[in-house]
């Protein structure tokens, strides 16, 4: 996913040892990921603050190559699986019905690409956390499978069977329309 | 029973359009697509998902909330760096003072008891924004993230 934003003029007192431009870089793809993990724009903004302040923190724990990618995707997933529990906790709490979810739109409604993404996108949100973080870091992210690894604490065999999992139930959700 | 022929590479197929497989299980899935049209259009479709979910678009982050985050962010970085300069200064002033006082003790001038005012102070409000923190620790919603 590439940046395309014009990007505005680093803060003073973050521009040290790169994390300015790391934060101009990647500020969009951490939020849009933040997004798709809690989905809640208010709760990914502020996750995206505090990944970053945390990031600062460790930031001489980065990969030898100088990437912090990894780090950062690994600060934000932690805080938004924190947050889902915390909301499932809450759920629990006040006893609210699951939402069913959003049923897949007929054929009819599959004419334009648009909203095929949309179909696509709520088959997504009906995998299981595990498997959907996988293809999203993978497809949506552009992440490596030994990078993914890093990020989930697992291993690159159990990511590999992981997204092939994830792909082939979408595969057959979306069949009709592949 | 073991798994068919089909199923073995379709359990690759993933991998193999990630490039994510050995040389040799690379070789082993492209030598089976060549004569079997049904993995091939299997893989089709998972390139074509692949494909799909790297083009979602999703609202792009409000550009003024943007701004404000980083503004926030900046805020609080300098803070850090402000509080570790108040409090290394304010220590080694506070050792200097006792080791000038221990060896040259005298009845210390207004300039000195001016000095000493605003070190004290600035050390009342450290610690008063310490216990604030420490109290506030047990509610902060992120103490137990790990990094």
């Amino acid at each position: 996913m590439a940046e395309s934003r014009a990007e505005t003029r680093p803060a003073a007192a973050i521009q040290e040892d790169g994390l300015a431009t790391f934060f101009q870089q990647h500020r969009r793809r951490a939020y849009l990921f933040a997004l798709q993990m809690v989905g809640d724009p208010e709760d990914a903004m502020e996750l995206t603050q505090e990944a970053f302040l945390r990031l600062h923190k460790c930031w001489h724990k980065r990969s030898a190559s100088g990437s912090a990618l990894p780090l950062l995707y690994t600060i934000l997933r932690n805080l938004a699986l924190d947050l889902l529990r915390k909301r499932a906790v809450r759920r629990e709490e006040e006893a609210a019905l699951e939402q069913e979810p959003t049923p897949e739109p007929g054929p009819e409604a599959l004419a334009s690409q648009e909203q095929l993404s949309a179909a696509l996108w709520q088959a997504i949100l009906r995998l299981p956390q595990a498997q959907r973080e996988v293809l999203l870091l993978k497809d949506f992210h552009g992440l490596r499978y030994d990078e993914i690894a890093r990020v989930t604490g697992s291993t690159r065999a159990l990511v590999s069977s992981r997204l092939h999992d994830a792909r082939e139930r979408l595969r057959r959700r979306l069949a009709r329309y592949l | 029973m073991q798994p068919s022929r089909h199923e073995q590479i379709r359990a690759l197929l993933s991998a193999y359009l990630d490039e994510e497989l050995t040389q040799a299980d690379s070789q082993r899935v492209r030598i089976h697509l060549e004569d079997c049209p049904e993995c091939r259009q299997h893989l089709h479709e998972l390139g074509r998902l692949k494909s799909l979910t790297g083009r979602l678009a999703f609202p792009d982050p409000p550009e003024e909330k943007m701004k404000e985050l980083e503004r926030r962010l900046s805020v609080r970085l300098s803070r850090g760096l402000g509080w570790i300069l108040v409090c290394g200064g304010a220590a080694a002033w506070l050792v200097y003072a006792l080791v000038m006082a221990i060896l040259h003790w005298r009845t210390p001038t207004v300039k000195e008891m001016l000095g000493g005012a605003v070190l004290v102070g600035l050390l009342m409000l450290f610690f008063s924004v310490l216990r604030e923190r420490l109290l506030e620790l047990p509610h902060d919603r992120y103490r137990s993230v790990k990094k």
